[in-house]
């Protein structure tokens, strides 16, 4: 639970093991693909460069300076019967930030935002270029996507809580691996405080929590998702179907993970971008059109299609 | 209460339910077998009432005897059927699949039955009752000898009566599987759940009512099968089972098989009247504990869909 294991090939701690370690810190290297990190994801120190350096785009490349990039997405291409539903997106994800992802109803920002934990794959859709996760790409051969869900969790538009009780819709994850009942009831514990909820649910953890609001089990499904320690959390519109008070408390939320978990969320509303999200991608037809400081792609865009849409002229 | 009444073509499954229930009545005339119907004994003794006794038990004990552990193999497979056409195969394999299930499910009955007498009947005498008796023989039913009049029998009766039900009960569970909403699989999935974790933690807990309501319908179903159990059960000793490869009979198979004999005897008639009169009391109350279920998965279901 509280050691870190960013190996995405096994459910074990051992088995399948990187096959490079940082020398300081013996953090793992993962070198797939040909391609690996330049300096250490954990501590930093900077590795030899024997392994061949990956190739960046301009936009990537541009984000570099943001800080350590926790997801690298380059020259991703998602297809459905051959028909690009995105095409060609770069991006480069920051640690510890948000990032929003905004644009036009249709333009690709919940197949961007699902091809980054593989959950395209359930669609049956294509998937070409790379995204990788703290340098492991995650459609690697070997890679298992239900290890890449466990770092990368997901909200979803609509709350999806289970059937159950409250607790055991937050203990979902940890009870898949077993974990002992004492462990489980403090995650599940830390997740609802971190989350907020656990003042409102206290005392209602056996209550069916589809008795909880829409705000509660949107919470809880965030709640959820955190229980099993993931380091991304991807959000798709995770406000469209809550009042605004409710979506009040979740950018409050929001803004109170980035200090342990990256965030990417999508949302139509530009306004939720300007408040919640460090850094903005504006899509456009499947192409990522800038991606920036959220405060320079508000207040002054480089491409003018995305000024088009910040000022309302389309969308 | 104008809605209903003003709607003649709703009242009809009500009109014929109590036009078929009135006229089995009339048919028995009410008549009084005595106690000895809700027994054990049955000895039909032509001409001689006084000698004879008229128990439903055995039917009873044979029907319900047959239909549960038809319904239990059947549960098994056609849950696993259904499973892996929703979750694990590709959508056309999987529909395949569905459409054969569907077109299993309008074979006639009589079909099924002669399949079972000449095809399953010899390799179940065989090869399989043999097996079965050496690795389950310390199981009760399992052991002991053969029945008298060969392969015919009870276990006969239920594989048939199994395979019979399997595309019901398949396309009835796959409906429910289907309808579990697929935000909360992807919910699962989500949170780092495998697809078999997502089957047995979501899937199964959300369509719980359903996959019930299926395998009520498929026990209904089984309980009322006369013809192709009436062929491969025996049905020649009216007693209860010693084991399972004993031939015994159910009530509807009986009454199946009886009909002509009936013909001569007005006796054996009436109480073969009073017996479809049971059967459809137990028939109609399977039917409405399933359709509880089903009213239950879809209150469910539109909880589970609004929001706030
Ligand atoms: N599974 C799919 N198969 C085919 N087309 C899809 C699929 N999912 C989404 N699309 C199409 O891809 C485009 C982008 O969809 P989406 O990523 O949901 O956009 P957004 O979230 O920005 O509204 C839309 O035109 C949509 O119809
Ligand atoms: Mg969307």
């Amino acid at each position: 639970m509280n050691e870190r294991n960013d190996n995405l090939v096994s459910r074990g701690s051992s088995a399948g093991s990187p096959s490079r370690v940082c020398p300081k810190c013996g953090a793992p290297v993962a070198a797939v693909g040909g391609e690996a990190p330049l300096k250490c994801v954990r501590c930093g120190t900077p590795l030899s460069a024997s392994l061949p350096r990956a190739a960046t785009s301009p936009i990537a490349a541009a984000s570099e300076d943001r800080g350590e990039i926790i997801l690298a997405i380059d020259r991703l291409s998602v297809l459905a019967r051959n028909k690009p539903l995105i095409s060609d997106v770069n991006l480069h994800i920051p640690v510890g930030k948000v990032t929003a992802i905004i644009g036009p109803s249709g333009c690709g920002k919940t197949t961007l935002l699902r091809s980054m934990n593989r959950m395209v794959e359930l669609h049956h859709l294509q998937v070409k270029g790379t995204v990788r996760y703290l340098g492991q790409d995650i459609y690697g051969a070997q890679v298992n996507p239900v290890l890449v869900r466990r770092k990368i969790g997901m909200v979803f538009q609509r709350p999806t809580v289970f059937p159950t009780s409250v607790f055991e819709n937050v203990a979902f994850g940890l009870r898949l691996d077993g974990e002992s009942e004492d462990t489980v009831e403090k995650a599940v514990v830390s997740s609802l405080r971190r989350t907020g909820l656990w003042d409102e649910v206290k005392d209602a953890l056996d209550r069916p929590a589809l008795t909880l609001s829409g705000g509660q089990q949107q919470r809880l499904c965030i709640a959820r998702a955190l229980a099993v320690s993931p380091r991304v959390l991807l959000m798709d519109e995770p406000t469209s179907s809550l009042d605004p008070a409710a979506t009040q408390r979740v950018e409050d939320l929001i803004f109170e993970l980035k200090s342990d978990y990256t965030v990417v969320i999508v949302t139509h509303n530009m306004q939720q971008a300007a408040r919640v999200a460090d850094l903005t991608a504006f899509m456009y037809q499947g192409r990522l059109v800038e991606f920036d400081t959220t405060k320079r792609v508000f207040e002054q865009p480089k491409e003018k299609l995305t000024e088009n849409y910040i000022t309302g002229r389309f969308g | 209460m104008g809605a209903w009444l003003g709607s003649p073509v709703a009242l009809m499954p009500l009109l014929i339910l109590g036009a078929v229930v009135a006229v089995l009545l009339i048919a028995s005339g009410l008549k009084d077998f005595g106690l000895t119907f809700w027994g054990f004994q049955y000895r039909f003794v032509p001409g001689e009432p006084d000698a004879s006794s008229w128990g439903i038990g055995v039917f009873l004990v044979g029907t319900f005897l047959t239909a549960s552990l038809s319904l239990i193999l059947a549960t098994a497979l056609s849950l696993a059927l259904a499973i892996s056409s929703v979750v694990y195969l590709p959508p056309l394999p999987g529909r395949l699949l569905s459409m054969v299930t569907n077109l299993l499910a309008g074979i006639p009955s009589v079909v099924y039955g002669i399949w079972g007498f000449v095809v399953l009947a010899p390799y179940f005498g065989l090869t399989l009752e043999p097996s079965l008796r050496d690795v389950l023989g310390w199981l009760p039913g399992f052991g002991g000898p053969s029945s008298d009049i060969g392969p015919w029998g009870t276990l006969l009766a239920v594989l048939v009566l199994t395979i019979m039900i399997i595309p019901l009960t398949t396309a009835l569970m796959r409906e429910a599987l289907r309808s579990v909403p697929r935000d909360l699989v992807e919910a699962g999935l989500a949170v780092g759940a495998t697809r078999w974790e997502v089957v047995r933690r979501v899937r199964l807990p959300v369509a719980r009512n359903g996959l019930w309501s299926a395998v009520l319908l498929g026990f209904g179903r089984a309980l009322g099968e006369s013809v192709a159990v009436a062929m491969v059960i025996g049905g020649t000793s009216i007693a209860l089972p010693p084991n399972l490869y004993a031939s015994t009979t159910t009530v509807a198979s009986f009454i199946f098989s009886q009909l002509d004999s009936a013909l001569i005897y007005p006796n054996l008639f009436v109480l073969l009247v009073e017996f479809s009169l049971v059967l459809l009391v137990v028939a109609v109350v399977v039917n409405l504990v399933a359709q509880r279920f089903t009213r239950v998965e879809l209150a469910t279901a539109t909880t589970l869909g609004g929001g706030e």
